[in-house]
């Protein structure tokens, strides 16, 4: 098992109840994977800003060990003591 | 080289001279520019309806040249909506026009006996009859000039000739320079519109810029942020904003509405019959709408996401056809569509609040017939349009029973669509715009779309994590303070947000690059300075017009009245969205007073919002200190 601590930003942060949480992970799970875990058992606004299609939605935006995330980069497996933020992403107007 | 001219139109003088070096150093162009001359010709006994307001048409060093999105004109004045420093821009083909015909700027000024128009070419400028165009609305304006001598055109409707203080300059068929004002302004000098032809001519640049021009260009195709405006245009923003409470509905009593999927990009994507650009701008994020036939028939480009907030969740209406054909209303009577629909949401809440009757329409949330016909009613200054043309805050003092509690407006300009108990940088750099409320001032959206990347760039790591929590108030100034110097930089060059500070594609440092290019001797730092110069000048304008600290507030709703903020989950009938029985959070603004004093502090300005004098001498403005015009 690997600890990832993943930190959650402004509306994400409210459906989760906290801004910060150390994570117990099987290894070589993948950010995506943690993201879909995530969504199952948050159904309703985060699973919403989250996926589309079980797929990362464009208005999330995630960061690991504070480098962005890319479309391509979602399937890459965490390691122990890696960070994930995770941030909803809107524009101004 | 290029030039200013003068344009005195109550003479019919015009005087052209070749730009002087020292003052587009200075200021760049574009918005530096007009602020510059602005600050010299008008003062504070000027009417910003009598003839002498200047108007200043300035264009930017990037205009004319390949560099992506460089395709904004900046027209800046003396505002009729705040009766104090205003300006606004647009995109489209104009900006670019105007300076491959070789103008840095054409300041206008004076009154017409009798409607005109400018013609506007390399070789000469011309003053022409436009009694004919009078009355007339843009659409019909542009295709008639257009068809008469071609390029390009930006134009007035009924509403500027009509000096509603919220009127638009309309430009290549639908694109708006709409902010505090102009078209009033433009209608004042009995002007209806100005047509450039720059023909072929080419703007002159080596091949390491436009080499550099296009690799920009192909990385903001790739740029992730780019995607959603490319694949979906602004209501890409529609349905992410509705869930999180950011989205401004029954002006601002709520911030979201339970019918998003008509009015969020699939519900419009039925109406799309096209996609357009800009000059020079690989994005492209506009559309081509048309409601075919029936009552709402039209046809546009947009709508965008501020016009639709301000005619859909603002004025509780969920049909988009009634945005589309408010849009086209807008358009043709030249008419700013944030502070139209706003004005609209305004009288609404009145009626509900039963401050507010008409004979001719019901004022009810969501009544199309409300919508259009007060639009018209307020371009043509009929009616309760007479009132609603005055903008939300004189129609409140008029109105009176505590209606200027509901007009959502800081410092006599409409508050732009964002929710400020949600977006609290938005909601700071509203209230600190110097034109009136604005999102694209500043535009200080680092945090609202999570950028930790460009964040890291330009903050202290030690506060980024508060900082990009878009609820904790600690960081707002800062975000604000870079995010207005960064915008009076991209103003100032012509360029439009979307590449820069909405996405931080372009970053000031390739700016900088791309100017040295050019020939210029500039760095970022160099840059920064001038953007911090431009908003400095600004604020120095309306301090001579007796603003300060007490000006910087935002409505009372906002500090006073928490927001609740629900999910929706989708029901079982038709896709339609079932609200939570409770809220999931709440938006609320805690100590708006704490943030304006670091706004103030980061700046070097007194907390009254001054500009101190090591600031003034710091940035070389110090000649207008303790200047009251």
């Amino acid at each position: 098992m690997i600890t990832v601590k993943v930190s959650y930003y402004n509306i994400l942060a409210t459906c989760v109840g906290v801004k910060h949480e150390s994570v117990l992970l099987p290894e070589n799970i993948t950010i995506l994977t943690l993201i879909q875990g995530l969504a199952e058992r948050l159904p309703g606004t985060f699973q919403e800003i989250a996926l589309v299609n079980e797929a990362p939605s464009p208005h999330l935006r995630v960061f690991h060990n504070r480098r962005l995330v890319k479309p391509e980069d979602f399937e890459l497996s965490l390691a122990d003591g890696d960070e994930i933020m995770m941030f909803p992403a809107i524009a101004g107007g | 080289m290029p030039r200013i001219a003068s344009i005195d139109l109550t003479s019919s003088n015009i005087e052209i001279q070749e730009t002087p070096v020292e003052l587009v150093h200075r200021w760049l162009g574009g918005r530096g520019l007009g602020a510059a001359i602005l600050s010299e010709r008008v003062g504070r006994e000027i009417d910003p309806l009598a003839p002498e307001n200047c108007m200043i048409f300035s264009t930017g060093p990037f205009n004319g040249t390949t560099w992506p999105a460089a395709s904004r004109f900046h027209v800046t004045f003396k505002s009729p909506a705040t009766q104090a420093y205003g300006y606004a821009n647009a995109g489209g083909h104009f900006g670019p026009e105007l300076r491959r015909a070789g103008y840095d700027a054409l300041v206008i000024t004076g009154q017409a006996p009798s409607p005109v128009f400018l013609r506007v070419t390399n070789e000469e400028i011309c003053i022409l009859p436009a009694g004919d165009l009078w009355g007339q609305p843009t659409s019909l304006v542009e295709d008639r000039l257009r068809q008469e001598a071609g390029g390009r055109v930006a134009a007035i409707g009924p509403a500027g000739e009509n000096l509603v203080t919220f009127a638009a300059i309309i430009n290549d068929g639908g694109r708006a320079a709409a902010r505090s004002g102009p078209g009033a302004v433009m209608g004042s000098k009995r002007l209806k519109a100005i047509q450039v032809i720059a023909g072929n001519a080419k703007f002159p640049m080596n091949p390491e810029f436009a080499r550099l021009a296009k690799g920009m260009s192909q990385r903001v195709i790739r740029f992730p942020e780019s995607q959603g405006l490319m694949n979906e245009s602004t209501l890409f923003l529609m349905a992410i904003k509705n869930r999180v409470g950011d989205l401004p509905a029954k002006n601002h009593q709520l911030g979201q509405v339970p019918f998003i999927q008509n009015l969020d990009s699939k519900g419009f994507s039925k109406y799309v019959v096209d996609r357009r650009g800009c000059a020079v701008c690989s994005l492209r994020c506009a559309r081509e709408s048309a409601v075919p036939e029936g009552e709402y028939a039209a046809q546009i480009e947009g709508p965008e996401y501020e016009t639709t907030d301000s005619f859909g969740p603002m004025c509780w209406n969920s049909n988009p056809q009634v945005v589309i054909r408010a849009n086209e209303l807008c358009n043709d009577y030249g008419l700013d569509t944030i502070s139209t629909g706003v004005t609209i949401a305004f009288a609404m809440e009145c009626h509900q609040r039963g401050l507010l009757n008409d004979a001719e329409f019901s004022l009810e949330w969501g009544d199309p017939a409300t919508i259009l016909g007060l639009t018209e009613k307020i371009g043509q200054r009929e009616g309760l349009g007479e009132l609603l043309a005055e903008g939300t805050l004189r129609a409140a003092r008029r109105i009176g029973g505590g209606a200027e509690d509901l007009a959502m407006q800081v410092k006599g300009l409409e508050i732009p669509r964002q929710e400020p108990r949600i977006a609290k940088s938005f909601g700071l750099g509203h209230a600190t715009s110097n034109r009136g409320a604005d999102h694209l001032y500043g535009l200080p959206g680092i945090d609202l779309a999570g950028n930790w990347e460009a964040a890291q760039k330009i903050f202290p790591a030690e506060i980024l994590p508060v900082l990009m929590d878009t609820a904790d108030e600690s960081y707002k100034a800062d975000v604000v303070v870079y995010g207005e110097n960064f915008c009076a930089i991209i103003d100032s060059l012509g360029l439009c947000k979307f590449t820069t500070a909405e996405t931080y594609c372009i970053l000031p440092a390739d700016l900088a690059e791309g100017l040295q290019m050019l020939g210029w001797s500039i760095d970022e730092v160099g840059l920064f300075t001038i953007g911090e110069r431009i908003v400095n000048l600004e604020r120095l304008y309306n301090q001579r017009h007796g603003l300060d600290r007490k000006d910087d507030h935002l409505p009372a709703r906002f500090t006073r009245e928490p927001l609740p903020v629900f999910a929706y989950t989708p029901g079982p009938v038709d896709g339609s969205l079932v609200e939570s029985g409770e809220p999931i959070m709440t938006g609320q603004i805690h100590n708006f007073d704490a943030m304006l004093d670091r706004y103030y502090k980061l700046r070097g300005w007194d907390d009254r919002g001054i500009p101190t004098l090591p600031t003034l001498e710091r940035l070389g403005l110090e000649k207008y200190h303790n200047d009251h015009g």
